[in-house]
């Protein structure tokens, strides 16, 4: 399983790697967010400072739906989606492999956007040990729940509108829990910054179980 | 009965469930006296408490539905765990509006971003989200298993959603709103029971409606599928070059 | 919060919920009927 895992992964990243879709378009995206934030909000900073956890994750958020809808677009051409089925490779592994694909992306694409909170929006980091983590746990949530709705709509017509409504509300909680644990960071208040980093390790878990139990119904409707 | 989805059963069931209501409308209007604290509006309570109670539990048949569908490829269990949703979708579109109005009556305010507001606002649209998927233009069976995974990931985003406000309840800013007045009076606690049963009435007696109608669409799609395929090969015979003469 | 207020609004939400129970149900009913139309009888014999 794991071995097919880090197949899977390596081809993403590889494919990625030399497309750069993510780093090219989805990144620059991601600032593009941060930036009109900046515009529609209060930019004498007032508004700004206290909304830069909530902006931050709100961010990540719209990317992840990108890199999910571009992690599966990449399996529609040329019948790639059936080979995989056909291969021996372990459905479990595939998920595991997306999921590490697209939450290496993410965690780059955090990184920047970090630098991007520090640089536009004047974040104290202070609490760096929390955010790390925070960022750890909270990527493989978004990446786990975020294979799981991209494969099961990858395959339909509508998919460019469905995966938004099904995904987003189900990744509201990574949201609501990323955006507090950053507070807590940027505030230097770590104790309660734990705890949410608590609910975002249960969510990261219940997506990734779940997900290797029902990946393999959803790659075959896909 | 033609054309009705109706039997005698569920029509029993149905008079019971319009005499309860109307004892419900009854108690809770009339009968019941006003709440110290909450004065008139704790008369939505009987329409907030119920409708939120049978909301979930409809969400659970759904998730119940979903995995036996899984499991056993049952069409009876598909039907049942998209009625339910729809059921449910109504119930806590309910609870939403009528929260909504008591809010506005006892903190003066329609929404407040209180985390169980919030999250039950997130299941609301996850179950739209849920009744998208079950209309999608495509292949029943197909259909059927995309619907069934997403109901079954109903199942911890409800509790995700509702219960982990509850666990870390510690953390949630702002005033905890006790809904409720713990010295409750008896006739009010009748009426609150009373409500319960009645909208859980409701819920079997529209489940079954439900599901019929459903069931019947199933038919009409088999019926149509097997009319296209009938008519291609009344075509085929028509042109009588592709098919091989015995 | 006057009374009247507060009653105006219970009786908002009790018409609102009934309201949206009876469009759901009134829109079973015409499904159902079209439906059946189209379904022979034997496979509508409910129980």
């Amino acid at each position: 399983m794991f071995r097919d895992a880090a197949l899977i992964a390596g081809k993403d990243l590889r494919l990625e790697a030399r497309a750069r879709v993510a780093l090219n378009q989805v990144a620059p995206f991601a600032l593009l967010v941060l930036v009109l934030f900046a515009f529609a909000l209060d930019p004498d900073r007032g508004v700004l400072d206290q909304a830069t956890p909530g902006l931050f994750w709100i961010a990540v958020l719209l990317s992840t739906l990108l890199a999910v809808q571009r992690g599966f677009s990449v399996e529609a051409a040329d019948g790639v989606r059936d080979s995989l089925r056909l291969s021996a490779l372990d459905p479990a592994g595939i998920f595991l492999g997306k999921v590490v694909a697209i939450g290496v992306q993410l965690l780059v694409l955090e990184a920047l956007l970090l630098i991007g909170v520090v640089v536009l929006y004047d974040a104290d980091p202070g609490g760096i040990a929390l955010l790390v983590p925070t960022c750890l746990a909270a990527t493989v949530g978004l990446a786990a729940a975020g294979s799981l709705y991209g494969v099961l709509s990858a395959g339909l017509r509508v998919k460019e509108t469905i995966l938004p409504l099904l995904l987003l509300p189900v990744l509201a909680p990574v949201l609501i829990a990323a955006t507090q644990a950053f507070e807590a960071g940027f505030d230097d208040r770590m104790g309660e910054g734990w705890r949410w980093l608590g609910l975002l390790v249960v969510f990261a878990a219940a997506y990734i179980g779940l997900g290797l139990l029902v990946f393999d119904t959803l790659l075959e409707e896909a | 009965m033609t054309g009705t989805t109706s039997s005698r059963g569920t029509r029993v069931l149905g008079a019971l469930t319009l005499a309860g209501m109307a004892a419900l409308l009854l108690f809770a209007l009339v009968l019941s006296p006003q709440d110290e604290v909450q004065g008139e509006a704790v008369r939505m309570l009987y329409v907030h408490v119920p409708t939120a109670i049978v909301a979930f539990t409809a969400f659970f048949v759904t998730v119940a539905g979903s995995i036996v569908y899984l499991w056993k490829r049952s069409e009876w269990w598909d039907i049942t765990a998209h009625a339910s949703a729809e059921i449910g979708a109504v119930l806590l579109g309910a609870t939403l509006v009528s929260g909504m109005l008591w809010g506005r009556v006892s903190w003066g305010v329609y929404w407040t971003w209180d985390a169980r507001l919030t999250t039950t606002a997130l299941l609301f649209v996850f179950v739209l989200g849920y009744l998208a998927v079950r209309r999608l233009p495509m292949e029943r069976d197909r259909r059927s298993r995309l619907a069934a995974v997403v109901g079954l990931l109903l199942g911890p985003t409800t509790i995700v959603c509702h219960y982990a406000t509850t666990w870390w309840r510690t953390l949630h800013q702002g005033p905890t709103i006790t809904r409720l007045n713990p010295e409750i009076d008896g006739i009010m606690l009748f009426t609150l029971m009373l409500g319960m049963v009645v909208f859980a009435l409701l819920y079997a007696w529209l489940l079954i409606h439900r599901f019929r109608v459903l069931w019947l669409e199933h038919r009409v799609e088999d019926l149509g599928l097997d009319a296209a395929l009938a008519e291609r090969r009344s075509e085929a015979e028509d042109g009588g070059t592709l098919v091989p003469s015995p | 919060m006057t009374t009247s207020f507060q009653w105006q609004l219970v009786l908002l939400c009790w018409a609102l919920v009934l309201a949206a129970i009876a469009v759901l149900v009134v829109r079973s009913v015409q499904r159902a009927r079209r439906l059946s139309r189209q379904v022979p009888e034997e496979q509508r014999r409910w129980m």
